[in-house]
């Protein structure tokens, strides 16, 4: 387990950077997607809405792992390697969250995906590469 | 093999899209990154400069050749494109199209860094990641 700085903690919480989910399927093959809903619970714990999650889900239940990056306007960017915990349809924290995605998107979450931070890199130009935590 | 659809390749042409490329790790963890230079060559076909003998090269080369990018689009727009990577060129017509392009672009951001390599990927798969159709098969 790895604590996320304030400085990807800020990136993430940032609703204007680009978050993309990545994980990988049973026969290897890797799953790219764009998931705007990525927000930090707290330095340890990475959260976000299935909101029309097929594949991704599907890997996350088979092999628990995923990395998502994040890209912000300014061009700095991080990359986090978590764990995938659980998913939860009902629950006095996921229902607060799933009310402020519904605020936001006016979509209605079908459950919150939580994970545990594992490890951190930096992705931006400046010093790709370079393990945060 | 597929096709990149239309809107891929016009939005792949813009410069307002901003791309994220995963690749695997050698235990089987996800390396996903940022690429600013990726654009279609013809329609079956993605290449983008690697300026960094990092994770991603690393990956590619020690043969974990597939690969998935996800697309953004101003403002809610996305795509998902799989494929395989085909070669690793450090020379020729298209490396040197490249380095014309980053390498002057890298010098004006103040980075001591040039193309060393062009991945060229053979797309197999395109996504819609756009709500309502996210997952949907476009190609």
């Amino acid at each position: 387990m790895a604590e996320m700085s304030t400085e990807v903690v800020a990136a993430l919480s940032d609703p204007s950077a680009l978050k993309v989910v990545a994980t990988i399927s049973p026969a290897g093959v890797p799953n790219a997607v764009i998931v705007a809903t990525v927000f930090p619970l707290d330095p340890k714990t990475i959260i976000f809405a299935d909101l029309k999650l097929g594949k991704t889900k599907e890997n996350l239940l088979q092999n628990r792992r995923f990395t998502v990056a994040v890209l912000r306007p300014s061009l700095d960017s991080y990359q986090v390697r978590g764990t995938f915990n659980r998913f939860e349809e009902r629950g006095q924290v996921t229902d607060m969250i799933a009310e402020k995605v519904f605020e936001m998107s006016r979509l209605q979450p079908r459950g919150i995906v939580y994970g545990a931070v594992e490890e951190v890199y930096s992705t931006s130009l400046s010093n790709p590469g370079t393990r945060l935590a | 093999m597929a096709k990149l659809p239309e809107e891929v390749i016009e939005t792949l042409e813009g410069d307002q899209k901003k791309c994220m490329l995963a690749t695997v790790n050698e235990d089987e963890t996800l390396n996903l990154v940022p690429i600013g230079s990726l654009r279609p060559i013809g329609d079956d076909k993605l290449a983008y400069a690697c300026c960094f003998d990092g994770k991603t090269t690393g990956n590619l080369r020690e043969g974990r050749k597939k690969v998935a990018i996800a697309i953004w689009k101003p403002r809610l727009e996305g795509f998902q494109v799989k494929g395989t990577l085909q070669e690793l060129c450090d020379s020729g017509e298209l490396f040197d199209e490249f380095s014309s392009t980053v390498n002057p672009l890298m010098e004006t951001m103040g980075l001591d860094c040039r193309v060393q390599h062009v991945a060229v990927i053979r797309v197999t798969e395109v996504y819609a990641l756009t709500i309502p159709v996210a997952g949907e098969r476009m190609a």
